[in-house]
């Protein structure tokens, strides 16, 4: 492979060096991604004349800590507000919140810090030694593969997400068809856009999310005078460094947990277009499935924050492999990182790793340092943060309100995704007060455009037939697990023969 | 934060239930309709998506008609209004942000923003005028300093950013 431990020890002293680089990029990436609205692809869009002008190594170690942070910083918001930062963070929401609403916002906080640090830093070493092998998924995943994991994702969201199952597949579908809103792939022509110019380019992202959850969960908080319970206030308001160390003690006993959900983020990275957001509720899913307490799932268990936060910090070096390894990024962030390293003259793809080692290694070895530089930048912090639960509603809304509308216009900068946002809003009210979960709905809107696109190309193959979706081995073991995943939560919840045991 | 299901005098009401359900038909026919005279290639995703979509809501609405039959269950739409006290705060929030947008290209960010924030805030009766003003100004003190100032975006400038601007 071209290196040693003398090579990797180089790399790792090299990247500790780069600490007055390392640092100022995390806490940048760690407010990118708690605010609704940002992340990482438009920030290195904006900073892209800071990282053109640093050379390539320095712009690289940027690039990736911002990257790793905001993944982290995306599940801030999304314990302490109900509003994820990023799609990732998404299923942070369903026990983090509630562990807020608990009181226990604080330990929350320093559940999803330590799982996305230790999650991410596992991840990128083991990225290093396996980047061979992981390299050849980009080649086993085809369109028809993508078609099924995409359906899986969407299906295990439903069944997670909803309290009932039924429910959570319509508004997943139901997002599926939203963000089939625009010009077909193939002739441009205008489907389901209302007569709106900027609907051509399909359903924004940014003011979905916005809408879907900040603006609906304002008009949801108007129903309680703070986040935390009333019966938990006084607990709450008591918090002291006791609550970090509790929480630090509940991350070292789940921490078999962050190994192997973060190997789910990795694994699930590596497919181009997959993403956090199918990750973390991949893995949330399986952490359940293999819970002794599945019921506790959903109502504040420290697992359910610990499983989504390792798996979404676990797609970060995943992403980067078939970009460095192949020349091909797998997500949108890594497609502005493509950008930089190709004005900097660097030729992405197996080459990179004969020719420039310490550059296609290095990435992932500066990624692992970032994080260690993580956790020391921001645990000290979550006693202070959770502090946001307190504030009354009254002031909450107005400023959530006020911060995510701007937000909806910062991406494409169209007074247009406000409206949008505030539509979205009130669907996700709508959502939110029926039980359809606001997640199903935002996973599909995000998915729809990706789906729609492996679709046809693998209809396309197949001139119209729709068995080719059942035509490939990997893509029907996905089928039977996607049936397999809506079958289960019924055969779990039929009564047990034996006495229940301890919930713990 | 799915709600469970509201109850009127022990009867399950599923009413609301039905209105996503309603929107999504009313969408996806639109969609079919946006899509008909199109190749296929061009309908093939919406056709599978919506027919699934449809089915499902088939499937749905025949659960709730024997809910309402059965077992007797209501179909107002009271899920989607209670609690009765946060009405009107929330049909305020979203009557305050359609005017917000509204208003934005003559009142311009910042003072937009202000207007929004200290707004609400007197709606929801959330501390003193004091307390308004100054929540009201740092965060649109914070949003012109950072969508304006340092990143120079395309939000409409108004009074104030014009009067900053001729000043600085």
């Amino acid at each position: 492979m071209g290196w040693d431990a003398g090579f990797l020890a180089e790399l790792v002293a090299t990247s500790f060096g780069y600490w007055w680089i390392i640092i100022p990029a995390v806490l940048v990436g760690i407010v990118v991604g708690a605010v609704p609205g940002f992340n990482a692809q438009n920030t290195l869009i904006i900073l892209l004349p800071l990282t053109l002008t640093l050379d390539v190594e320095k712009a690289l170690v940027f690039m990736v800590s911002l990257y790793c942070a905001t993944h982290l910083g995306g599940g801030i918001p999304a314990i302490l507000v109900n509003i994820p930062g990023t799609g990732g963070a998404a299923a942070t929401t369903l026990d983090g919140y509630q562990m807020a609403r608990k009181g226990q916002a604080q330990q929350a906080l320093v559940l999803c810090f330590t799982s996305s640090v230790f999650g991410g830093l596992i991840t990128s070493i083991a990225t290093v030694a396996l980047l061979p092998w992981l390299a050849q998924m980009g080649y086993v995943m085809r369109s028809v593969e993508m078609v099924v994991i995409m359906l899986f994702g969407l299906t295990l969201i439903a069944v997670i997400a909803a309290r009932d199952t039924l429910k959570g597949l319509i508004a997943g579908l139901f997002g599926l068809l939203i963000g089939a809103i625009g010009t077909d792939h193939i002739y441009n022509t205008p489907r389901a856009t209302f007569g709106f110019l900027e609907l051509l380019d399909g359903v924004p992202l940014v003011p979905a999310l916005i809408g879907l959850f900040a603006i609906s969960e304002a008009l949801v908080m108007l129903e309680e005078e703070t986040i935390v319970k009333r019966d938990n206030q006084a607990r709450a308001a008591q918090a002291s460094w006791r609550e970090t160390v509790e929480g630090l003690k509940w991350s070292l006993k789940g921490w078999w947990q962050i190994v192997w959900t973060g190997f789910i983020g990795l694994i699930i990275g590596v497919i181009p277009g997959a993403g956090a957001s199918i990750a973390s509720f991949v893995a949330y899913q399986q952490s359940r499935m293999f819970s002794k307490t599945p019921e506790l799932y959903g109502t504040g268990h420290p697992a359910g924050v610990l499983a989504p936060e390792s798996a979404n910090n676990g797609v970060t070096s995943g992403t980067l492999v078939p970009l460095m390894a192949i020349g091909v990024p797998g997500g949108s962030t890594a497609a502005v990182m493509m950008i930089v390293l190709q004005y900097h003259g660097v030729v992405l793809g197996p080459r990179l790793f004969v020719e420039s080692p310490s550059l296609a290694y290095g990435v992932f070895v500066a990624m692992a340092v970032s994080y260690v530089f993580m956790i020391f930048t921001i645990l000290p912090l979550a006693r202070y943060m959770a502090r946001v639960t307190l504030v009354p509603t009254g002031i909450l809304v107005p400023i959530i309100v006020a911060c995510t509308i701007v937000g909806a216009f910062a991406d494409r900068e169209y007074l247009f995704d406000m409206w949008l946002a505030l539509v979205f809003g009130v669907l996700g009210y709508i959502a939110r007060k029926t039980g359809y979960h606001v997640t199903a709905l935002l996973i599909g809107i995000i998915i729809g455009p990706l789906f729609e696109q492996y679709l046809v190309r693998a209809l396309r193959i197949s001139q119209g037939d729709l068995s080719i979706l059942f035509s490939s081995t990997i893509g029907n073991v996905l089928w039977g697990l996607l049936v397999l995943s809506l079958i289960l939560p019924y055969l779990r919840r039929r009564p047990k023969p034996v006495s229940e045991e301890s919930t713990g | 934060m799915a709600n469970p299901a509201p109850r009127d005098g022990g009867r399950e009401i599923v009413g609301g239930d039905l209105v996503l359900p309603g929107l999504a038909v009313a969408f996806t026919a639109y969609f079919f309709y946006s899509v008909w005279d199109l190749s296929w290639e061009a309908k093939a995703n919406a056709t599978i998506i919506g027919v699934t979509l449809l089915v499902l809501i088939g499937i749905f609405v025949i659960r709730t008609t024997l809910k309402v039959m059965r077992d007797g269950a209501g179909i107002g739409l009271e899920s989607l209004f209670e609690p009765r006290s946060a009405l009107g705060p929330r049909l305020s929030v979203v009557a305050f942000t359609a005017l917000f947008v509204v208003a934005l290209p003559w009142l311009g960010l910042t003072l937009g923003l202000f207007a929004l924030v200290a707004g609400l805030m007197l709606v929801l009766r959330a501390g003193s005028w004091r307390a308004v003003v100054a929540t009201s100004a740092t965060v649109s003190m914070a949003a012109y300093l950072l969508f304006i100032a340092l990143l120079n975006s395309r939000l409409p400038r108004g009074p104030i950013e014009k009067l900053l601007a001729a000043l600085f």
